[in-house]
């Protein structure tokens, strides 16, 4: 009777170790803060901060500062838009943006947002080409335009968690952020 | 006898040729309606009138009094309302879109899309939504920011009309422009009617 017990005990194991190695592999989620730019945001595995440049024809050519990270072939990224010169066109700015991410794309969700008083727009789109599907998430805030955007690759996982996960974890009161929150080192 | 004949059947053609040229429901002279100090101009039949007093009311753009103008054509009430909000201008994203959840509420939304208005780098990007009104009816919205003023361009189809497919609601939705080069005061477009403020 022992022996049985003992048999099964070890299958269960067995199975379970099997399962969790088929899963693809989870980088850590970590809380992430930056209090210069007045955000804080949950990503996966390592995040890499970048300078860059948005440009667009009514908001013009601004600098960018972009956080991103990766995991199971979701690229996760968290973009600035430095727009303080023009904030006076805040609602045209994130309108653009929006616009211009749905472009020539299958929209499949278009979303108001809301995060701490402020009001954005959430959407979803089918990238051209069979290029995978991305989600992304438009706020104005202290003359920064704010762009959240994850791209899932073609027959990724489409119905992940973790994309909601990351949009919807985004907080602009301190208050709101985990506790634990990691600084964001700004780019050089 | 033939102009006997051509007399009789011209008394019977002209009244009939009235009867069928006049459209089945009264229809006034559209016009173009500009708006110097408010910065727009908008297409809507003729006889509109202007007020101060309808409100909006939101969590975060507070209580702000709006000037409307409106004016009702076979059941179709064409409305537009402009906020000034000059000194919110970098939350003008966060007024339109509690406009417009304001204005979507609780009701069935039928559409709900992009709007935009002019050219280039001055062009004006807002929403556009379409809903079932509770009491019946539906109701097309266009919101747009610029300038630190909301603007808000509704038409309302009321459940008698049922006119929902009506050309005259995008007619007007879409006559909206915020460049006045066409309209300067020099008469360059002399039809257009200058907007009367109300009295306050």
């Amino acid at each position: 009777m022992r022996f049985r017990l003992d048999i099964a005990f070890g299958a269960i194991i067995a199975g379970a170790t099997l399962a969790f190695s088929v899963l693809p592999a989870q980088a850590a989620w970590e809380n992430y803060i930056s209090h210069p730019l007045s955000f804080s945001v949950a990503m996966p595995g390592e995040v890499t901060a970048s300078r860059g440049t948005y440009e667009a024809v009514v908001a013009g050519a601004h600098d960018t500062i972009v956080f991103s990270s990766s995991e199971n072939g979701i690229d996760y990224r968290v973009m600035l838009v430095d727009t303080l010169d023009v904030q006076d066109k805040a609602a045209s700015l994130l309108g653009e943006a929006a616009y211009n991410f749905q472009e020539a794309k299958t929209l499949m969700m278009d979303i108001d947002a809301r995060v701490d008083r402020h009001f954005g727009r959430k959407l979803t789109v089918e990238l051209p080409n069979d290029a995978g599907r991305a989600t992304a998430e438009y706020f104005f805030l202290n003359g920064q335009l704010l762009e959240l955007r994850a791209t899932i690759p073609p027959g990724g996982d489409y119905g992940s968690p973790n994309i909601a996960r990351f949009i919807d974890s985004l907080a602009f009161f301190p208050d709101m952020a985990n506790q634990n929150s990691v600084e964001l080192n700004l780019p050089e | 006898m033939q102009a006997l004949y051509i007399r009789i059947l011209s008394l019977c053609v002209i009244p009939a040729l009235m009867l069928g040229g006049s459209p089945a429901q009264a229809q006034t002279g559209w016009q173009s309606y500009v708006g110097h100090e408010l910065g727009f101009s908008f297409e809507a039949p003729g006889g509109i009138v202007s007020e101060i007093g309808a409100t909006l009311r939101g969590d975060i753009v507070g209580t702000k009094e709006q000037i409307v103008f409106r004016v009702e054509e076979n059941n179709i009430e064409y409305r537009v309302g402009v906020t000034n909000f000059a000194q919110a201008q970098m939350m003008s994203e966060t007024i339109l879109g509690e406009a417009l959840f304001l204005f979507q509420g609780e009701k069935t939304i039928l559409s709900d899309s992009f709007a935009r208005v002019g050219e280039g780098r001055d062009m004006v990007y807002g929403r556009k939504s379409t809903v079932e009104l509770t009491q019946g009816g539906q109701a097309t919205t266009a919101f747009f920011f610029t300038n630190g003023k909301l603007y808000q361009l509704t038409a309302t189809v009321s459940a008698e009309s049922g006119d929902y497919e009506s050309p005259s609601l995008s007619r007007f939705i879409d006559s909206i422009s915020f460049d006045l080069a066409n309209f300067d005061l020099d008469g360059a477009d002399p039809n257009a009617v200058e907007l009367e403020f109300p009295e306050f």
